[in-house]
């Protein structure tokens, strides 16, 4: 073959190559990773490197606390669901639902996981707290104790409210769908009102009125919408509810109400996670990775084995991390350490019984043997003025508090209450860096479990 | 191919990916300033070849990175079938197995393939919100540590027993 010609065909393959590279699940890709999973034998040949130091496995006294802590932590967070005004509680069943999904394209619409022996129906209302969320859209047909949840921040989403005014009166009102803030500057989310029975409103509390008899409430009636707030600009009346749920953080953990004899007593969780059945063992090709500046792995199994992309890999109820690509016959993980690793988070604080809702976690990789992730804080209130200074947080300045942290819902393929580890949070609104203390070093790991995300949900023992 | 040469890359894929497997795991705590045993053993073994031979080194590689990186495997071989004949190149130029040569442009060779890599990541959205200058920068210590493996040992890499067949001779 001439120079010239051979060269033409270099450069064709490098372009297909770049193409595959830069436009990731194409045809092309996913051709090329299955082409190459051969070369996964030569993984085999080099194991013995792995036999090169021991597994590291907590003592089973550690193992077991780490769990005794995060059931509870899942226990309280659940408790936390359901209402805690007493009046909304009497005459009402309430089923636990977590979040499973919460699809980029669709933020206004969850999956949610339920315990199947309860009936819910579309239509049935959701609520967190004393807050009400939304309703059931549908349910899953083929995959048993799971629903879609349509939140009120939908577009067509509408219910039917009423505001308790200063003078004691209340006005009904329709809410639905979010309404944008004249003030670009205020980011927090507002719910549009619709059809306002009075012009003259202003402020007050918004809670559900769906019952059209006044002398028959409705099983959402009475749960919070959130705060009826006006704007004048322009001549123009702004009218609105600021949302009381932190949409951004969650939810995670809700409750469906239903009549009283549709609820089940017992635990709340949809989903054990440290049931064995739920976990499948697994191992490294190789403990560490050539790959620089990555704590990643590549698996020694694949597709012919069950594992499935997004699916978490624990060790002794600790979070290891979560698998990226899964080929015939190897997967690839991305680990807790791994820079760009993105987790929610769930907290139990110290000094307050109720878990706290971390939402999203970034990591930044490590420190030593600390995980740094990056933390929003959302829910606590800013620090006082000129204590804040840019871009973080004063953190001489700021009050603290020891945490307990786990991975918290929303993902089908991550369980909630997996352990990360502890740490200390700074209680003052703004972004922070999470010095997270893992009770397991998970980069000398060679053995693991994955996470089987498709059973389906079982209730708590 | 002859026989005897077909088992010397079968050979070199094998130290390849023991090599491989050896540095990931010197790696597995996160440590900076490792240097990448494998992609110095190509460098090595490279800068004696016959050009002829390179897309069987090119095949070589690219299996045994596959089998432990956790990259894409199209970026993997765009990473190789960029750089080596780019090397190939330098190589009509300077003599690559001279001390100096060798080290410098055994750096810019783990440099570059690493970058390549770093580049890839964040273009395709794995890299969430890391910083890629400061990811860029944590490049250059391994790249420096490579260079230094290279200029004391790269003779030895290529040197390995089952490699003869695949030198030149006139190195």
């Amino acid at each position: 073959m001439s120079s010239s010609r051979s060269r033409t065909i270099q450069l064709g393959v490098l372009a297909v190559l770049l193409y595959a590279t830069l436009r990731p699940g194409t045809a092309v890709d996913r051709w090329i990773e299955e082409a190459l999973v051969p070369a996964r034998v030569l993984a085999e040949l080099a194991r013995p490197v792995t036999w090169l130091g021991g597994q590291t496995v907590l003592a089973a006294p550690e193992r077991q606390e780490l769990w005794r802590r995060s059931r509870e932590l899942l226990e309280r967070e659940g408790a936390a669901a359901l209402p805690r005004d007493g009046n909304l509680a009497a005459g009402r069943g309430f089923v636990h639902g977590q979040t499973i999904e919460r699809p980029a394209r669709d933020p206004d619409g969850v999956v949610i996981q339920y315990d199947p022996r309860c009936t819910l129906a579309p239509g049935m209302y959701v609520t967190s707290g004393d807050h009400y969320l939304g309703r059931v859209e549908s349910l899953v047909p083929e995959r048993p104790g799971e629903a879609v949840v349509r939140l009120i921040t939908g577009r067509e989403a509408r219910i039917g409210a009423e505001v308790l005014l200063a003078d004691g009166s209340r006005a009904p009102l329709v809410v639905g769908g979010v309404a944008l803030h004249p003030d670009p500057r205020d980011t927090r989310l507002y719910l549009a009102v619709h059809a306002p029975s009075r012009g003259d409103l202003t402020a007050g509390p918004v809670r559900v009125r769906a019952s059209l008899d006044p002398g028959q409430p409705g099983l959402a009636d009475g749960f919070l919408l959130g705060e009826l707030v006006h704007h004048e600009q322009g001549g123009l009346r702004f009218l609105a509810v600021r949302a009381g749920f932190d949409y951004d953080a969650g939810p995670y953990e809700l409750v469906i109400v239903s009549a009283p004899e549709h609820a089940l007593a017992g635990g709340s969780l949809a989903r054990e996670p440290f049931a064995p059945e739920r976990w499948r063992p697994t191992r490294f090709a190789a403990r560490g990775t050539p790959s620089a500046l990555r704590e990643a792995r590549v698996l020694s199994h694949g597709r012919s084995r069950g594992l499935e992309r997004g699916a978490a890999l624990a060790s002794d109820g600790v979070l290891v991390g979560r698998l990226t690509r899964v080929l015939q016959w190897s997967a690839r993980a991305e680990l807790v350490g791994d820079p760009g690793f993105a987790v929610a988070g769930l907290a139990q604080l110290e000094d307050q019984e109720e878990p706290l809702v971390l939402g999203r976690l970034v990591s930044l990789g490590r420190d030593g043997e600390a995980l740094l992730f990056r933390w929003e804080n959302t829910q606590d209130p800013p620090l006082a003025a000129g204590a804040a200074g840019a871009p973080g947080i004063d953190l001489a300045r700021a009050p603290r508090v020891r945490a307990f942290v786990v991975s918290g819902w929303g993902e089908r393929g991550l369980p909630a209450g997996l352990v990360l580890g502890t740490t200390e949070l700074v209680r003052a609104r703004g972004p922070q860096v999470l010095r997270i203390t893992p009770p397991l070093d998970v980069r000398a790991l060679e053995r693991v479990e994955v996470w089987r995300a498709n059973l389906p949900p079982e209730p708590t023992p | 191919m002859k026989a005897q040469r077909v088992l010397a890359w079968i050979v070199f894929a094998a130290w390849l990916t023991w090599a491989t497997a050896l540095h990931a795991w010197l790696g597995q705590h996160g440590t900076g300033w490792l240097p990448d045993l494998g992609l110095v053993l190509v460098f090595s073994l490279l800068a004696r070849l016959e050009a002829a031979d390179a897309p069987w080194l090119m095949l070589a590689t690219v299996c045994a990175r596959a089998a432990l990186a956790v990259e894409g495997h199209a970026a993997l071989a765009a990473g190789v079938l960029g750089l080596v004949p780019l090397v190939l190149w330098v190589r009509g130029t300077f003599e690559l197995t001279a001390p100096a040569w060798r080290t410098l442009f055994c750096g810019l060779f783990v440099l570059g393939f690493d970058a390549w890599l770093l580049v890839a990541r964040h273009v395709r959205g794995e890299a969430g919100e890391s910083s890629f200058a400061g990811a860029l920068l944590g490049l250059v210590p391994i790249a420096l540590v490579s260079a230094l493996l290279s200029l004391c040992c790269g003779p030895l890499f290529a040197s390995l027993p089952g490699l003869t067949p695949l030198r030149r001779r006139t190195w």
